[in-house]
This record gives structure tokens, sequence and C-alpha cells, in this order.
């Protein structure tokens, strides 16, 4: 298919670093030819006047909705750490990621130690 | 004698797996069903009701896949509200049923379980996303089903499948434990074999929810069929849905349906929707840019799937959403990005905000002049397995017929119409002003009783 390079495999992959996903070649240049196919598609828009038109965000005029600022519960810390991420090392893969009070996650600081 | 609610349900495992091929079920919940039955069930109005529900609803103490690895190991610790209304009318929802990955796609083949078949051939797609809520009310093993909509969801593969699929205005029915894919689109949907029953659940789960700010307050109306009133509806048919792409066979029904209706004195009027060809583009730029904003939430670090890393933070969310994600998600994903980034917004998010107000306007016009809009529910019948999965734009122009009334927000619902002469069921679509989804239901009654094909 015949399509026109709106978007080069380059900028692609800038997207997918943005949208932090990780692709190969194979896919980079897949996602690439399909991704122009559809931008040509959507062109179409380009040929409409719709400068003096306003952008419509939300189809039905909402205001903005608050409520009285008191306490309520909230899931309890135990139901919200049982749903924690599968990651346990190799030998215990049904481990979760919490130590029953956190989150685990990767060190995020650097140290010189 | 009707057998009661709790054999029913217990019934409901042997009958799943006679129909295993279909593919139609992602997790059977009847045990849970069967364990929470009072008795004979609560009394309201879906007692004696088998319900299924689009595995992107929440029910609680059960696995919400939304058909993606990225989900795997996710036990909702909550009920969605739409849920647990028919719970509160005396249902039991005997299944979570699949879809396409987050409930981006056209036909329930780019699910992490695999592909969900169509129970009048299961060579063909039963049309997406909400493909196994679809199946499990054709097959007969539910009464009715909830899916989602966001731009046909539910009315195509109603339509695939032979069903009423309603999908509601936007804001009628909470969205609170629904899993969001693009929140100024997305709408909780009924599918039934009849319009009764797909009143009944509508009014069961629609109404305003404190737990959903974007929930109407509009009060919910009880259907009750008034042939008067049905004939009094004037119809709207507009010449930009006869479409140059649409099968020979589902035009000629759309054309013997308006046939009909004017022999019975209807008021049939042409209308005009002059931007209905501008839809798709509008559609698929402002999805995929709310999609791409939703989704950032599944990193892999409070709930779901996280890819065993070593090394840095970055590296794990990069990981665990490349190796979570299907390609039509990450496909998405990256097309809203785009549209989204600096430079590129202008042209693509803000125009097609300004071309979803022309077809907005499109509808109010009409309905100035017209109760109801009646066209076609899809431009082609059910198409095989494997022939749109691999092309993205071709899948997406499937949506032809549904994405306009998406984006004006409005209500609107497939209506069976026989089948074709190869067997496969043909539908129509109405769709009415805000809210009015009760003119529907009077039309459609109307056509149920008085019309045969």
């Amino acid at each position: 298919m015949a399509t026109k390079q709106t978007v080069s495999a380059d900028e692609i992959q800038k997207i997918a670093r943005l949208a932090k996903l990780h692709l190969n070649e194979e896919q980079r240049d897949l996602y690439a030819q399909q991704i122009n196919a559809i931008l040509e598609h959507v062109q179409k828009l380009q040929t409409l006047d719709v400068a003096e038109v306003e952008p419509l965000s939300h189809v039905l005029d909402l205001v903005n909705v608050t409520r009285k600022d008191k306490p309520a519960k909230s899931l309890p810390r135990d139901k919200v750490l049982a749903n924690a991420p599968l990651a346990g090392p190799a030998d215990d893969p049904e481990k979760r990621a919490t130590d029953g009070e956190f989150f685990l996650v990767p060190k995020v600081i650097k140290t010189d130690q | 004698m009707t057998p009661r609610l709790s054999e029913r349900i217990e019934a409901f495992p042997a009958a799943l797996k006679e129909q295993s091929e279909l593919n139609a079920v992602i997790t059977d919940t009847s045990s849970q069903a069967l364990a929470h039955l009072d008795g004979d069930g609560t009394q309201g109005p879906l007692s004696d009701c088998l319900l299924a529900i689009k595995d992107n609803l929440n029910l609680v103490d059960s696995p919400t896949t939304c058909a993606s690895w990225t989900l795997a190991g996710y036990i909702s610790p909550y009920t969605a509200t739409p849920v647990q209304r028919l719970l509160d009318a005396g249902a039991a929802i005997v299944a979570k049923t699949n879809l396409d990955e987050f409930a981006m796609g056209s036909s329930t083949e780019y699910s992490c379980f695999g592909p969900t078949r169509n129970p009048y051939n299961p060579d063909l797609v039963p049309g997406g996303s909400s493909g196994g809520s679809a199946v499990a009310v054709a097959a007969e093993l539910v009464d009715a089903a909830l899916g989602s909509d966001t731009g046909g969801s539910v009315r195509q593969p109603a339509a695939f499948c032979g069903l009423f699929g309603l999908k509601p205005t936007y804001g009628r029915v909470s969205r609170y434990g629904l899993v969001a894919f693009a929140s100024s689109f997305d709408q909780v949907s009924v599918f039934a074999r009849d319009i009764d029953l797909t009143a009944r659940v509508f009014e069961v789960i629609a109404g305003h929810d404190p737990l959903d700010s974007t929930s109407a307050a509009e009060p919910v109306t009880s259907f009750s069929y008034d042939e008067e009133h049905a004939r009094s509806l004037t119809i709207g048919i507009a010449r930009e849905y006869e479409h140059e792409g649409l099968d020979e066979e589902i035009g000629s029904r759309y054309r013997n349906l308006i046939k009909f209706l004017k022999s019975e004195d209807f008021t049939v009027k042409e209308v005009s929707l002059p931007h209905t060809d501008y839809g798709i583009a509008a559609y698929y730029i402002l999805t995929t840019a709310e999609a791409s904003s939703n989704l950032a939430r599944y990193d892999g670090i409070r709930y779901g799937m996280r890819a065993r890393v070593e090394g840095d933070l970055e590296g794990l969310y990069t990981d665990t959403r490349s190796s979570g994600f299907g390609p039509e998600v990450q496909r998405r994903i990256m097309l809203g990005t785009y549209v989204l980034s600096a430079g590129y917004m202008d042209r693509y998010y803000i125009c097609a905000q300004r071309v979803r107000r022309l077809i907005q306007r499109d509808f109010l016009h009409a309905f100035k002049e017209v109760d109801l809009l009646l066209t076609p529910t899809t431009p082609t019948l059910p198409f095989p397995i494997g022939t749109k999965v691999d092309d993205p734009l071709t899948m997406y122009l499937s949506d032809v017929f549904t994405v306009p009334m998406s984006l004006a927000g409005v209500p609107a619902m497939n209506i069976p119409m026989g089948q074709s002469r190869g067997g496969l069921p043909i539908g129509l679509q109405l769709t009415a002003n805000y809210f009015r989804e009760e003119t529907i239901f009077q039309l459609s009654r109307f056509i149920e009783q008085r019309y045969s094909v």
C-alpha cells in the first residue's frame, strides 16, 4: 500500500518512548505503516472550515460538582495491598510486590555508598 | 413452570461447557452468584434473570481482566454501580464476558483469551468490542448482558448477533467501576433478545450516582407501550446513510422497513446529517487521545502485571507496558500520544473537537424535525475472523454508522431485522434525542409486534 509518510519510523520511536512502550524494529515499521494509513484518512478533516467553530470537549453541559469535604471510608489497606503486582523472585512466583505495609518498587534513589 | 433461579444458576456451568467453542466467557461467576443467593433470590424487576457482564466492569472478589495481560492477577475489591443495581434488582450475575482488549476493537479478536465466535457461524466475528456479552445472550446462556459502547461496541455486535443492543444517552448510566477507555464517549449499555427486557435492564441501571460526577440527574421514566404514542412519532431518514459500501441485503431490509412504516401512516421525513462522513476521522483522533491518557495508569506499580526486570523504574514501566498491552492497544496509545504531542495538537485534536461540534449540530437540527432517526447499524454483515485484524483502518471504517451518535452522545439502539439469505443477522439502528430512550422503545416495540421481515 502506497501510504504518504506523515510520521517517520524515527518519530514512531520517539512517540513510543513518550508512551513508555518499547518497540523492536519490526514493530516500529509495522506501526509506522499502519499509523500513517490512519493519519492519511483523518486528513479529510482539514477540508472543513472549522476556524469559527468552538471545540466540543463534552457533549452535556456539565457543571463542576463539588461535595462537602468530610472524611469517608476508603478501601482498607490490606484489600489494596492484596492486589499488588505479582512480581516475586524466581523461586516464589506467587509473591506480590508488597511488604504488607507498602508497595515494593525498584530503588529510585541513587547513593554513592 | 419456570425453573427456580437457583436451578438455572446451577445449570449454567454445563451450558457454558456445551458452548465453549464460542469463547464468550472469561470468568464463570455462577458459584459466587449461587453462594450469594438469598433463598429464592431478591425480589425485584430482574428477579429470575441470569445476566452476564463485560469483563471491563468490576464485580467484587472476581478478576477484572479487560482481556489484557496487563491486569493479570487483579481481583476487584469493589462492585461497579450498574452491576450493583442489577444485583439489587434480583438478577444473578453468572459470567464475565470476553471483549477486545480494553474495549478497543470491532470484532472481539484482540483479546488475550483468543477470539469470540459468532453463534450463527463460528468462522465469523460476533462484532465487538462487547462480543462476549452479545454471544452469551444470542446463545441463550443468559437472558441479558451489559456491555460498554464507546463508538458502537454494543450496537454493532447486537447487529451481528441478532439482538437488541441499546447505547443510552452519554451520562445516563453511572460508570463507577467501568474501566475507562475514552471518557467523553464510554457508556454502559444493554443486550437482550426482546425489547421489554432491554428496557427493564436499562431502567434498573440508569440514573444519577454520586460516585460518578458525569452521571446525569435526568429522571428515568418507566417504559410502558402505547401504540398511539408509537404511531405519533416522526421518523427521519438520512441520505448520508445510503452509503456506497452498504451491503445490498441490509440496504433492501432498510428500504422495506421505511416502506412498511409509510404504509402504516407514519410520517417519514428526509433529513440531512451532512458531517456523517467525517465521523470516523474525528472519533479515532479523540478516542485514542483520551485512551493514551486513561491507560497511562497501567504502570505495574500498584496492581496488575509487573514485568520482572532488574534495573530502574523507567525500565519497569516500559517493560511492563510493552509486554502487557497487545498490538491494537499499543497502536491506539501511540496514535493518541501523537495527536496530543507538541506541534500537532491543533492540527488533530482541537480540529477533531471542532468537527465533533458540527456532528452534534447535525443531530440537534435533525431532532427539531423528527423524533427518531432510522439508519442501518453496520455497512456489512458479520465478516470472517482474521480478515481485518491486521488492517486497523479497514476495521475502523466498519464503525461508520455508529460513531456519529457516540460523538454527539445521543442514545441509539440496534433492532434485529431477521436474517440474510445466507442466514446471518441483519440489524437497523434507531437514534433519539438526548434522554429520549423511551421513544426508541416505543417504535421498536411497534416494529417487533407488527412487522415481519
